[in-house]
């Protein structure tokens, strides 16, 4: 049974009220959400807190999905959403810095240098431009897929990858 | 795809947050039980009110027809539970059900 095939019946299963068959979309989706709503708004505690809500959000419109759409789309949808009303609230630019900082796993001091000129890059590329980096260079995220998660045209979403993407290269210092 | 291509998709798996996290899911089933909790009391809250609207709308008009029903059917509820009671207490399901059975 294919990927997609299991994730229908579990929506199935999780639209007659099946608590395990959510859990296991929990399961499935929670890595990819949490790490597009982290490079996203910037801010891990609060991408923590949106990923969660994300997920609670779309247990309670489960019944509003289109079981031939696309649920991940539909899920990071609800999450970008979510992160747009956050950042507007509230825009915590100390604190995201700092929790970036503080997160941040053994690495080399090559790999540090690099990382930190990267999520300097990346926290000053628009929101828009930022996610859809996030969805098509850090995921695996399609160009369509990605213009359906941000509910904007395809063109645009190919254009925010193109110079995002070339602003992130020029930050590590490399060259097209 | 070139050499920095390959940089960036290291540098962003770095911060990928583990595939398998237990603790997050757990979370937010916690949540969807306390949500789905909340949610089954209101309907519940609300279910009652309507039942005890409707009730006081319609008792002047079932009230007497009720307790006359009550009055008739006492005896036949008494000596029913009786026999319940009897039935249970000498079946030895019964007894081991109340705990009685040694």
């Amino acid at each position: 049974m294919s990927l997609a095939d299991q994730t229908k019946d579990l929506i199935q299963a999780a639209l007659g009220g099946s608590d395990q068959a959510f859990s296991r979309l929990v399961e499935t989706n929670q890595g990819a959400l949490r790490a597009f709503l982290r490079r996203s708004c910037g801010d891990w505690g609060l991408a923590e807190d949106l990923a969660q809500e994300t997920f609670l959000l779309a247990w309670e419109r489960m019944d509003r999905f289109d079981p031939q759409a696309s649920f991940r789309a539909w899920l990071f949808g609800i999450g970008y959403r979510l992160c747009l009303a956050a950042l507007r609230k509230d825009r915590r630019a100390k604190a995201r810095d700092r929790a970036w900082l503080e997160t941040r796993g053994a690495a080399s001091e090559a790999d540090l240098a690099d990382r930190m000129a990267l999520d300097q890059a990346m926290s000053d590329l628009p929101l828009d431009q930022r996610a859809s980096v996030a969805l098509c260079l850090a995921g695996d995220f399609s160009h369509a897929e990605a213009s359906e998660v941000l509910s904007l045209p395809l063109g645009t979403v190919k254009s925010h990858v193109a110079r995002g993407r070339a602003k992130l290269i020029e930050a590590l210092g490399g060259k097209e | 795809m070139t050499e920095m291509d390959d940089r960036l998709s290291v540098l962003f798996a770095m911060d990928e947050p583990r595939v398998s996290s237990p603790r997050f899911v757990a979370e937010v089933m916690e949540e969807v039980a306390r949500r789905r909790f909340y949610r089954d009391v209101q309907t519940l809250c609300l279910l009652t009110f309507v039942v005890s609207a409707l009730l006081v709308t319609v008792w002047p008009f079932i009230g007497p027809g009720v307790e006359t029903l009550i009055h008739a059917l006492t005896p036949a509820v008494f000596a029913g539970s009786v026999a319940l009671s009897l039935l249970v207490l000498t079946s030895r399901r019964g007894l081991s059900l109340l705990g009685l059975e040694t």
